[in-house]
């Protein structure tokens, strides 16, 4: 049963659609990331889903209820802001304990409960500090902890990482999984940063322009991407995107490269296009393997750069008029501005629409 | 000593000694006794310092018919100056909440509304007030005059609060609907203590308001409970062409010396404030 479902969720600002038909449905248990860039209308969804603001269309519906009329508190979500947001005013422990004065708990069982949950994140030394008095990574800890302490079935962060320091990040990434793991919660997380989707969640949501463009699970996004946009925007470096040409001869798909021919695995049904052979194709840089060998589907190409990650090289590399970048695995040497020879995996090559980006295969 | 910093330093010294000088003279003048006064230059220090003036006008001084000096005024003032104070602030504060959270187009038009009030001077609206609270029966009373003070402080009030609430980070509120705080646990549970610097801020100045009224309190207050301003008024007006200046300078130093003490004690209380407190959690 899903815990969490969105059916055409549409919200305007105005004349402005920051929404529009959102449908989704969340497992129970799942940690889903919404992935898109400022303005894709990611973190007005979560606010729908937490209820402080209300949908222009469509429903939430939250463990098979219709939360329409169920107000913030009534339904069972707890948020983590990326600015925190810790009641200024309260202490550490005050802001843990807030929530469940609030529902009338009593005072032996908050203590318990708050100091249970200040343990597991190891912030029990600070508990009679006030937020000013923290760092920014306890004050993250505090409000991933305030969200904790509620038992919430559904965990609501928006950006919660993305001000803090790299190191931080990396460590509080890596926390936040394990309480995944732990927790019998549900979360929806929210962040622009591809490399924290990739990471963190069990499935991605990919949201552009108040839609969302696919939902699946982060190998299937980064492989199969639906879109050219989802395919650059995942993945470091970037996806090659390239102009080429096919056609279609014995069911199979001939994609006509830099003078080169490759032969695809044949359209799903009902993809193939009439009377336009352009088309876009793209494949990753580790897809790109440098060979000795002259065959009829090797490329040539000028290496116009070569840089360093640390762990992995990639080098620019001029194909006919279009860079593109390949990784160059450990033990191999190429020199800037040499000729090399490579080919392309055929099998992993995406294609896409030049018109409105699809994937067509 | 730079050329640069020479200049700052002399030209604070101007500013400082035109500020101070009327303050030294005020001083100097309530020190000196009765003959010493006709004796010596206005900006002589006293040679026989008494507080025989400050006793005068505290205790004994005739002001009207009453010769029971500023005392009187002093406690009137009081009593006119506290509720004011303490309903212009709540008044304000929970206005100024109710504004943040409605965000509608009656809320942008009462702020609207309140950003006008700030400009329109007393003077202008002094009858009609007169005639409204005829109608309220609280022409000349003190129950009157506070509730002029209050809501001749409300827009200033309202709107500093308002303000300040709106700097606060707006993820608080949203925090605060989802941990399931109502309006007035939201109120006087997270904000009003995150509010101390405002509530400061606008205490001095509504204080400060109240206490240095004069119109105000000779319009519309209660004429045997007349504010301090009032009484000081008649108490510096010389009478018979004679002129007691020591106990004049003295009772202005008692009148000024409520703000200025509050001045000096709370500079640092809001200097403490503002870095503590509203340091954004």
């Amino acid at each position: 049963m899903s815990t969490l479902s969105l059916a055409g969720v549409a919200k305007n600002y105005g004349s402005t659609w920051a929404l529009e038909d959102v449908n989704l449905d969340i497992e129970s248990g799942e940690f889903v990331v919404l992935l898109g860039a400022s303005g894709s209308g990611k973190s007005t969804l979560l606010n729908i889903i937490a209820g402080l603001e209300v949908p222009a269309r469509g429903k939430v519906i939250l463990g098979g209820r219709d939360a329409s009329d169920l107000s913030p508190a009534q339904r069972k979500v707890a948020m983590v802001f990326q600015s925190c947001a810790l009641y200024p005013s309260l202490s550490v422990r005050r802001n843990l304990s807030f929530s469940l004065e609030m529902k009338r708990m009593r005072k032996r069982d908050i203590r318990d409960r708050v100091e249970g949950i200040a343990r597991q994140l190891q912030i029990e030394s600070l508990l009679d500090r006030n937020p000013y008095e923290l760092s920014g990574g306890e004050k993250q800890r505090v409000a991933i902890g305030r969200a904790l302490v509620r038992e919430p079935s559904v965990f609501l962060l928006d950006e919660p990482l993305s001000s803090l320091d790299t190191v931080l990040r990396a460590s509080l990434r890596t926390e936040l999984k394990r309480l995944h793991e732990q927790s019998p919660g549900t979360f929806v997380y929210v962040t622009h940063d591809a490399l924290e989707a990739m990471t963190l969640a069990t499935r991605i949501a990919v949201l552009d322009q108040g839609r969302i463009l696919q939902f699946d699970r982060p190998d299937v996004i980064y492989s199969r991407p639906a879109t050219s946009f989802i395919g650059s925007l995942i993945g470091s470096p970037n996806m090659n995107l390239v102009a080429a040409r096919y056609s279609v001869h014995d069911h199979h798909v001939r994609l006509h490269l830099a003078t080169r021919e490759l032969v695809l695995s044949p359209f799903p049904p009902g993809k193939a296009r009439c009377g336009d052979d352009r088309v876009i194709a793209g494949f990753r840089p580790e897809h790109v393997q440098f060979t000795s060998e002259t065959r009829p589907d090797t490329f040539c190409g000028r290496v116009l750069s070569i840089e360093s990650t640390g762990p992995d090289q990639y080098s620019r590399i001029m194909l006919c008029d279009q860079p593109i970048t390949a990784r160059v695995p450990h033990g191999l040497r190429i020199e800037r501005n040499t000729l090399v020879s490579f080919r392309i995996d055929a099998a992993s090559i995406s294609l896409f629409s030049p018109v409105n980006g699809r994937r067509l295969n | 000593m730079k050329s640069g910093s020479m200049l700052r330093t002399v030209t604070l010294g101007i500013g400082c000694l035109l500020f101070v000088l009327p303050f030294f003279v005020m001083l100097c003048t309530s020190l000196k006794p009765a003959g010493e006064l006709a004796a010596n230059h206005m900006l002589s220090l006293p040679r026989a310092p008494d507080l025989h003036a400050w006793r005068q006008a505290w205790s004994y001084a005739c002001i009207g018919t009453a010769c029971k000096g500023l005392s009187i005024w002093f406690a009137n003032t009081l009593s006119i100056a506290i509720p004011s104070l303490v309903l212009s602030l709540s008044l304000g504060a929970v206005t100024g909440y109710a504004l943040l959270t409605a965000r509608t187009t009656t809320g942008t038009v009462l702020v609207g509304l309140l950003t006008f009030g700030l400009f329109i001077p007393p003077q202008v609206t002094l009858y009609p007030t007169i005639i409204l609270l005829r109608h309220m029966g609280l022409f000349a009373t003190t129950t009157g005059l506070v509730f002029v003070h209050v809501m001749w402080g409300l827009p200033f009030v309202t709107l500093l609060f308002l303000r300040f609430f709106q700097s606060l980070p707006p993820e608080i509120f949203r925090m605060a609907r989802i941990d399931g705080a109502s309006f007035p646990v939201v109120f006087a549970r997270l904000l009003l203590p995150a509010s101390l610097p405002a509530v400061g801020t606008a205490a001095i100045l509504q204080f400060t308001f109240i206490w240095n009224d004069y119109l105000l309190g000779l319009t519309f207050g209660s004429s045997s409970k007349l504010p301090i301003m009032v009484g000081l008024y008649a108490l510096a007006t010389p009478q018979y062409g004679h002129n007691d200046y020591d106990v004049s300078m003295a009772a202005a130093m008692i009148t000024s010396a409520p703000t200025l003490m509050l001045y000096l004690c709370s500079w640092k209380l809001l200097a403490r404030g503002i870095n503590g407190v509203t340091a954004k959690g």
